[in-house]
């Protein structure tokens, strides 16, 4: 099944290496979207792993495909338009289709897309002289549509190729492929009789010059610009008066799916480990702390990623049902013109638009984003965008402090949350995006499609599963480490597992860092462990304050009693009487700092440690700066 | 717009300049303004690389908000922003209906 590897070499087995894996290696190489993750999925179903190639944060798609002549090794290889590489991804794929001439590369050619399809064919023909190739011709019926008829015997003729129609999504032609894999001729030598005629060299004119050539002897029609459904249905969709409105329809239901419908099926999952941990306490034996550490410090881990995983498969369903329709690109080209506002194209749009909903699915939805680079620098934005969880807090903090005034204040926070994503994606693009270039958007537009059910349970099943593998062990390993510092008393007269917080080390570290606080107003270590808790997840500040207190915590945040009287004396005093500025102060902080554990796990699984942490001490930093400005200021007003 | 009919687009005017239907030929890519914001060299490929070249057979098949354009080259189809439409010269097909 679906893991994230490690970095792994991307040369083929060396057959006089016995530990190295004997089955043949098939590379599948394409323009983006002409169906080649589909037929990779379609080949090897659920036995394949997501790995990063060597040294990047491009992932590649590893699998087997066990047929009835032995096991094929299939790597899923970036979309590329061309061998000469503007991305890391391109580079990555460039890189994987030159690298061994023992590797099998299967070509997918989109019937509808012949001549840049054939150009990318070319590059590879010309550049790998030795190496066997397989042309996969797929999207006959998209091309079908569009008045294009391409007889594949005859392009196997024309290309001196073997080449096999495919239609992953219907499982036609998987067979031939097989076939056309596993023949001794076919993988021994990649040509068997045939003979492939190639450009003259690997010089973009000569290329340019066997497509045309290639084109010629296909004798297909010259000027196919028949009107298909698409096109009907692009009228429509791409109408400036209807395609804004509908794609805003469309971003508010993926909105609601990651808030309103996946909260209850979280909740639930929450309840179903809480009720596990009780009954776990119920009978089991020994010293209380060991029952305490199994349930409030690992089972709790098990039971936050459990929870993410309904809401995970919601987004990723919803983002696989979009790609598959072929709706996503519109989507990007609708979004388009907002983006560019920050450097970005419109595909940025939807995993940012995501992440107001949940940070984690947003950052997976990243993938969506064609270069390594935008997807990193959308990665590190997607933080700012403040998601539903820190609604309590900011419910909490200005109905006890500024209760005139909360609507105001909260949604003040949330227009901050979308100025701080533009004004840090302006910084980001102008210092360490440079690189970026601003080219303008050229998208092709795939035909829509039928989604298939079982390509959204898989691209679900996939996406799910390496969350809770890598993220998962992050998150559970750290509430772990949480739990043992809440357990250790750091003051006489308390046993393991029994102490205040105040007294134990984690209330220790709350004391030692909240002098740093002070300048923001609000150096206390009640305000401190409470950042700290929310440091693991946002939901449970609330619950934080009420426990550092000693109070019941609240069932409605603005109705916080006891608890916002203490909050605001507290406040009164750090901040010289300047509670509201303090307050402000606070709010800033709680928007701008790390969202939560799972979205740093998340980010590590596809960004590295490197970036994750940096980039979290990039929001502390802005959050402690952002608060002493509001405090300095406020105060003064 | 030059007049309101496609018929009157004859001669080089740039995609922005076209409405739907219309038929043309690709003349020329202008990434002159784009190379002063940075972009490299090998974007002209990457254009020719995706059948954007000298001689191709285009016809806008939508207009979308912004000044964005969908094109057909042959069975592909683009959708372009109004700055890549910008650099984008054709010559209309004269006496193509719209």
């Amino acid at each position: 099944m679906s893991c994230h590897e490690g970095p792994g070499p991307l040369t083929a087995p060396d057959p006089t290496d016995p530990a190295a894996p004997t089955a043949p290696r098939v590379v599948l190489l394409g323009n983006p979207n002409v169906g080649k993750s589909t037929l990779f999925n379609t080949l090897v179903g659920a036995h394949q792993r997501v790995m990063n190639a060597p040294g990047t944060t491009v992932e590649l798609h590893e699998g087997t495909w066990h047929t009835p002549a032995g096991q094929l090794r299939i790597v899923d290889l970036p979309g590329t338009y061309s061998l000469l590489a503007r991305s890391a991804d391109e580079q990555v794929a460039a890189d994987a289709a030159l690298a061994n001439d023992r590797d099998v590369v299967v070509v997918t050619l989109e019937a509808a897309a012949l001549p840049r399809a054939l150009y990318l064919l070319g590059q590879l023909l010309a550049q790998r002289p030795d190496g066997p190739v397989v042309v996969a011709l797929t999207m006959v019926d998209v091309a079908r549509d569009r008045g294009i008829t391409p007889d594949p015997a005859r392009l196997e003729r024309v290309l001196g190729l073997p080449v096999v129609a495919v239609d992953p999504r219907r499982r036609a032609g998987t067979r031939d492929l097989e076939t056309r894999l596993t023949a001794p001729a076919t993988v021994a030598d990649g040509t068997a009789a045939l003979a492939p005629a190639r450009p003259a060299s690997p010089d973009a004119d000569d290329v340019f010059a066997w497509v045309t050539g290639v084109l010629a002897e296909l004798d297909l029609p010259e000027d196919a610009t028949a009107t298909t459904i698409s096109d009907r249905v692009d009228r429509v969709l791409l109408n400036p008066w209807i395609g804004l409105p509908v794609f805003g329809a469309v971003m508010w239901l993926v909105f609601q799916l990651a808030t309103t419908i996946a909260g209850p099926v979280m909740d639930a999952t929450e309840s179903v480990f809480a009720a596990l941990g009780t009954w776990i306490l119920g009978w089991l034996p020994g010293p209380a702390w060991v029952g305490s550490f199994l349930v409030d410090g690992v089972l709790v881990g098990f039971g936050v990623v459990a929870s993410f995983v309904p809401l995970l498969a919601l987004v990723f369903g919803a983002i696989a049902l979009l790609e598959d329709s072929g709706y996503l690109a519109r989507a990007a080209f609708v979004a388009d013109r907002a983006m560019q506002a920050i450097g970005l194209d419109g595909r940025a749009m939807l995993p940012l638009v995501i992440g107001f909903g949940c940070n984690v699915p947003a950052l997976t939805a990243t993938k969506t984003l064609p270069h390594a680079r935008s997807r990193l620098l959308v990665g590190l934005l997607i933080p700012l965008t403040s998601c539903p969880a820190r609604l309590t807090v900011l419910l909490l903090i200005a109905s006890s402090v500024f209760p005139e005034h909360t609507a105001t204040a909260v949604l003040g926070m949330y227009a901050g949350s979308i100025v701080l994503v533009v004004g840090a994606g302006l910084v980001l693009r102008r210092t360490l995006f440079r690189d970026l270039p601003r080219e303008g958007l050229v998208l092709a537009l795939p035909a829509y499609q039928r989604p298939r059910p079982l390509m959204l349970l898989r691209a679900i099943g996939t996406r799910s599963l390496s969350f809770v593998r890598k993220a998962g062990v992050v998150i559970v390993t750290t509430l772990a480490v949480v739990w043992v510092l809440l357990a250790i008393p750091v003051t006489p007269g308390h046993t393991l597992a029994d102490v205040p917080i105040e007294d134990s080390a984690y209330g220790a570290a709350a004391h030692a860092i909240a002098p740093a606080l002070e300048p923001a107003g609000f150096g206390d270590w009640h305000f401190s462990a409470a950042l700290a808790t929310g440091f693991v997840a946002k939901e449970v500040v609330v619950g934080s304050f009420a426990q550092t207190y000693s109070l019941t915590e609240p069932d409605d945040p603005t109705q916080a009693g006891d608890l916002g009287a203490q909050l605001r004396t507290t406040l009164d005093r750090t901040s010289g009487g300047h509670a509201s500025a303090a307050a402000l102060a606070f709010l800033v902080f709680m928007v701008t700092y790390t969202p939560c554990l799972a979205t740093l796990a998340e980010q590590r699984r596809l960004f590295g440690w490197r970036w994750t942490l940096g980039a979290a001490g990039a929001q502390i930093a802005t959050a402690w700066l952002l608060a002493v400005l509001v405090f300095q200021v406020g105060r003064l007003l | 717009m030059r007049a309101g009919s496609p018929n009157a687009y004859v001669g080089d005017v740039n995609l922005t300049e076209l409405p739907p239907r219309t038929r043309a030929v690709v003349t020329g890519i202008d990434l002159a303004a784009a190379a002063a914001r940075g972009a490299g060299s090998d974007l002209a490929l990457r254009y020719r690389e995706l059948g954007l070249r000298a001689g191709a057979a285009i016809e806008v098949t939508h207009v979308a908000a912004f000044g964005g354009r969908v094109i057909a080259l042959g069975a592909d189809r683009f959708a372009l922003d109004r700055t890549t439409c910008r650099r984008i010269q054709v010559e209309v097909r004269a006496g193509v209906p719209a």
